[in-house]
């Protein structure tokens, strides 16, 4: 079967004929398809040419009697590629049905039929398949000259001009939008294989059938990977139709880059707006500007209330947090989980703040509160985290306060407590600073530039030991442990020997003793002041 | 369509010995399967019918006494597994053999019949089975009914189709009759009576009980289709078993998709359904089967045959490669059907007289038949009998497989004749309204569109009918449709 020739299978697999079905002469579904024409009479069939699709309604062709026969047979001698009739109240004789499939004459059979317009419909197809194929491109371009709304509509459109499924794939060959069957045929070898190539490309495979897979990438960056891709199942998928159908995926795949450009343009100026409003509500002290007071209003910032802020931000050593993709999906992950506002960028990372009435008119207390606040911005954290490997995220939240400056000082606990958090083991560490809790002290000597130098000064002899930080990361699990052997080991996954040489060389290595309550504190503290990424994955 | 050539066999089933021929593309005979004529008598008379010397037409009698099929089992099968090559790929089998028909002299092979005449109120002064000789007309006849109903001349209904009375009339013959056979007034003409008639029988009486519609015959007169049909369906559960068993012993050797005809008493092919539905098209088959074996084999479509078998001579001719027209219809113990007459001189072995005048007797025979085919050459077919043949017959190469080089090289035709009208339209619209007919009807039969080919129209004047109509009489004819050969062609 040559790409460039139409034949009926393709035409039936186009699916304009809707609920039809073949009664006979299946063997010459693939032959070359010249026309298709409405029949006017069974004798008209003579003057046909060959290789001509013919299309009879009911009074022109009856398939229950003697005629039908008549016309397969003329068919067969004026080499008609096909019959398309009406389907007969009474059943098709089989005799009729056997001398179709002898003679390969396909007879196909539809509810309802009106010749002209399957005609109609049917002969660009098969007269200018490049015209078949102008007007899928000029659909497309039509529909796509907007960027399109969402994955969503980008593949029901694309799949509408198209004539058949679509799905939107990340770069991770990870399902997006459309029809997830399509999704599947990505983990083909020879597709997989293209996905991967360093420079994407657009490209076919056949996939069985006659049908064929079309991938087109979509990149922000054209230098870059594909940061999503777009792939079509075809069944028609013809010579000349081939071009005009990649050109019109190309052109969905330029759309949606301008959707994807344009939304993280527009989030990236909405957070820089956003940002300097916070900074410049924070800096005004207790009597902000009108004009700051509305801009927050407009944004539906709440000013007076009980705010429980919060500060999130990437751990040390793990992805940089930057503003785009991650963030956007990380506050729709905070909306899903309660919290009412979009991430702010600061300095050292991202801040919201929860709101609630003031002290009173709350039936639970500050306490519960925070707690479901944690609670909520940890599943967020877990589940953006889960998507992401290699993203580690932390948070810190503050203590609940009343008014702007009450803001102001939580927001100030919650980036302490982001600080400490990331001192945490553990993924989507979130820890919650009030005014007394002792937390907070641990942040004020986390902080200080004193104690710092001595942290570093004191563990260079363990660093340099071991670059990795294992016994380190020894040191602090067996100081956590009320100096227990028995459970750090568990802790660290080793064998307790193991821990006991390991203490065996930190206690040769270190400047100080570890048996001197003094130095043991400062080696405590130091542990866990320092920067160490305290997972071993790290 | 694979592109694997269609394998053509020709099968002579008689009477005498059995012959199977398998013919190439370039229609010339590759190999040959020849069968001694059945020990047990089941091909041919056991003792020859007594009366000597030519009779026109031959007696019907020939095969009287035989089982129900009029040939032995597995004789197609051995025939066709003498010639077909391992992985024959597409075939086509035509069968030359004396049909149940043979048979219609005798009222014990004859099933009781329903009888359907569509006409009522113009046709009951004469019912149907007037005139039957008391034995056939005692076998066959079953319920009667003549309803509302026809047609008349010039195709216009002369009465709706009752189908409350078709309806009564079914149920009196579900489980009475093993046929019907619906006759409509002008059927002919117009087969929508008959066809709804059919339709509904077929819905009350189910699959197997054989409907048999008299519309296929030709002629104006609506008793002798009438009678044909009845006849028709008198043998048609006979004809279906034997279709049935040519087809089954057909497809074990060469697959459920070879084709299969049969050869009828003008030469040409039916389609096993058809044979079944109309036994008495089967009458004459052999003879005329290899008068067109001859005239092909001797490259002269206009000739006289002398075809001799094992029980006699008989001399036939052929008019352009159709049989004669006589003119006249076909009587069985007096019955008149709608099937024509075959000129034919059958010239039986006869120990009584002399060798010479056996050869008088043929040369009689020979003038006879070529009386009406002008100056024809006179070509000899089959094997060397009994009866002398005349010195200056030619003997084509081949000529002693000629029946079934007939079958293997068979055409498909159909005959118009009918009136037409011309009050409304001109003679040559008639005319080319016959035309096509006969063509649509050799193309249902079988025959490539592209190579159909029609013949002269012969007309008669209807002085007796009160509207300006004519009769006209046409025959298309066509070689059967190659299927495997027209898959590239385009």
């Amino acid at each position: 079967m040559s790409g460039s020739t139409v034949t009926l299978g393709r035409l039936l697999a186009t699916g304009l004929l809707r609920g039809h079905e073949v009664l006979g002469g299946a063997g010459g579904l693939d032959r070359a398809v010249r026309m298709v024409v409405p029949g006017g009479s069974v004798h008209a069939i003579e003057d046909l040419a060959p290789g001509s699709v013919v299309v009879f309604g009911p009074e022109q062709l009856a398939l229950d009697l003697p005629g039908a026969d008549l016309a397969l047979r003329l068919a067969h001698g004026a080499g008609i590629a096909g019959i398309l009739a009406q389907r007969p109240g009474a059943a098709v004789p089989l005799a009729t049905r056997r001398l179709a499939d002898r003679l390969a004459v396909p007879l196909v059979v539809l509810d309802e039929i009106a010749p002209a317009s399957v005609a109609a419909a049917f002969d660009p197809y098969v007269r200018a398949p490049e015209i078949a194929g102008l007007r899928i491109l000029g659909t497309t371009a039509q529909r796509f000259q907007a960027p399109s709304a969402d994955a969503g509509r980008l593949t029901r459109t694309l799949a509408q001009a198209l004539g058949g499924p679509v799905a939107l794939v990340d770069a991770e060959s990870r399902f997006v939008a459309g029809e997830p069957a399509v999704r599947d045929l990505m983990d083909r070898p020879d597709v997989r294989m293209h996905l991967s190539a360093a420079r994407p490309t657009a490209g076919t495979f056949g996939v069985g059938d006659g049908d064929a897979v079309l991938v087109q990438p979509v990149q922000l960056d054209p230098d870059a990977p594909a940061n999503f891709w777009l792939a079509a199942r075809l069944q028609t998928v013809t010579g000349a139709l081939l071009e005009p159908i990649r050109q019109s995926m190309a052109i969905a795949a330029l759309s949606y880059t301008a959707y994807v450009a344009r939304t993280a343009a527009s989030l990236e100026r909405a957070g820089r707006r956003r940002s300097l409003l916070l900074g410049e509500l924070l800096d005004q002290g207790d009597t902000p500007s009108p004009r700051a007071v509305e801009q927050a209003t407009a944004l539906g910032w709440r000013l007076a209330g009980r705010h429980t802020a919060v500060q999130i931000a990437a751990r040390p050593g793990s992805a940089e947090l930057r503003s785009g993709e991650p963030v956007a999906d990380l506050d729709e992950r905070l909306a899903a989980h309660g919290m009412p506002m979009g991430l702010v960028e600061r300095p050292d990372g991202w801040v919201l703040w929860a709101t609630t009435e003031p002290s009173g008119t709350v039936p639970e207390g500050p306490d519960r509160a925070a707690a479901a606040v944690r609670d909520a911005v940890r599943e967020a954290l877990l589940s953006v985290e889960a998507d992401r490997p290699g993203l580690r995220l932390c948070a810190g939240i503050g203590g609940t306060r009343e008014g702007l400056s009450g803001l102001r000082s939580s927001l100030e606990e919650a980036r302490r407590g982001c600080l400490l958090a990331g001192t945490e083991d553990g993924p989507a560490a979130v820890e919650h600073v009030d005014g007394v809790s002792m937390k907070r002290m641990l942040v004020g000597w986390y902080s200080s530039p004193a104690l710092r130098s001595v942290a570093a000064e004191v563990l260079t002899p363990l660093l340099e030991a071991d670059p990795h930080g294992e016994l380190v990361r020894t040191l602090r699990g067996y100081l956590d442990r009320e100096s227990s052997a028995t459970d750090t080991a568990a802790a660290l996954g080793v064998h307790r020997n193991t821990v006991m040489q390991r203490l065996e060389r930190i206690r040769d290595l270190l400047p100080v003793d570890l048996d001197d309550p003094d130095d043991r504190i400062v080696v405590h503290l130091a542990t866990r002041a320092l920067g160490v990424a305290w997972d071993r994955s790290d | 369509m694979s592109g694997t050539r269609l394998l053509r066999i020709g099968i002579d089933l008689g009477p005498g010995a059995a012959t199977a021929v398998l013919v190439g593309a370039d229609d010339r005979i590759l190999a040959r399967c020849t069968l001694p004529a059945d020990p047990a008598g089941l091909t041919e008379p056991r003792d020859p019918p007594a009366p000597p010397g030519p009779s026109d037409p031959p007696a019907p009698t020939d095969l009287a006494g035989t089982t129900d099929l009029t040939v032995p089992a597995g004789l197609v099968r051995r025939l066709v597994a003498g010639l077909l090559p391992p992985d024959p790929g597409p075939v086509r089998a035509v069968v030359s053999c004396p049909g149940p028909a043979d048979l219609l002299g005798d009222p014990a092979v004859l099933d009781r019949v329903g009888v359907l005449r569509i006409g009522a109120p113009a046709t009951t002064g004469v019912p149907p089975l007037t005139g039957w000789p008391d034995d056939l007309a005692d076998a066959v006849c079953g319920p009667v009914a003549v309803v509302g109903g026809g047609y008349l001349h010039d195709g216009s209904e002369i009465a709706p189709l009752d189908t409350g009375a078709i309806g009564a009339f079914a149920r009196r013959c579900a489980g009475r009759v093993a046929a019907v056979a619906v006759a409509a007034v002008s059927g002919h003409l117009d087969p929508g009576h008959e066809q709804r008639a059919a339709a509904l029988l077929g819905a009350v009486l189910g699959p197997q009980v054989p409907v048999v519609t008299a519309h296929p015959y030709g002629g104006v007169g609506l008793l002798e289709r009438e009678n044909t049909a009845v006849l028709d369906a008198a043998l048609a559960r006979r004809a279906g078993a034997l279709t049935a068993a040519f087809a089954d012993e057909l497809a074990s050797l060469a697959g459920p998709d070879a084709e299969l005809f049969l050869m009828d008493g003008g030469g040409h092919v039916l389609s096993p359904d058809v044979a079944a539905a109309h036994p008495l098209l089967l009458l004459g088959a052999p003879h005329a089967t290899t008068r067109a074996g001859a005239a092909r084999l001797s490259g002269s479509p206009t000739l006289v045959v002398l075809d001799t078998r094992a029980d006699g001579m008989r001399i036939g001719g052929l008019d352009g490669g159709l049989v004669p027209d006589t003119g006249t219809f076909r009587e069985v113990r007096g019955v008149r059907l709608a099937v024509r007459t075959d000129r034919v001189v059958h010239v039986r072995p006869d120990a009584a007289v002399g060798r010479a005048a056996l050869l008088e007797r043929v040369r009689a025979g020979i003038l006879r038949v070529g009386a009406a085919l002008g100056d024809a050459p006179v070509a000899v077919a089959g094997t060397p009998g009994a009866v002398p043949v005349p010195p200056e017959a030619e003997r084509p190469a081949e000529a002693e497989s000629a029946a079934a080089y007939g079958a293997a090289t068979a055409e498909a035709s159909a005959t118009v004749d009918r009136l037409f009208r011309f009050a409304d339209g001109s003679l040559a619209e008639g005319v080319r309204l016959a035309r096509r007919a006969a063509r649509d009807g050799a193309v249902r039969a079988g025959a490539d569109p592209r190579r159909v080919r029609v013949g002269a129209v012969r007309e008669m004047a209807m002085t007796y009918v009160p509207m300006p109509c004519v009769r006209l009489r046409v025959t298309a004819t066509g070689p059967l449709v190659d299927p495997s050969a027209t898959g590239e062609a385009w």
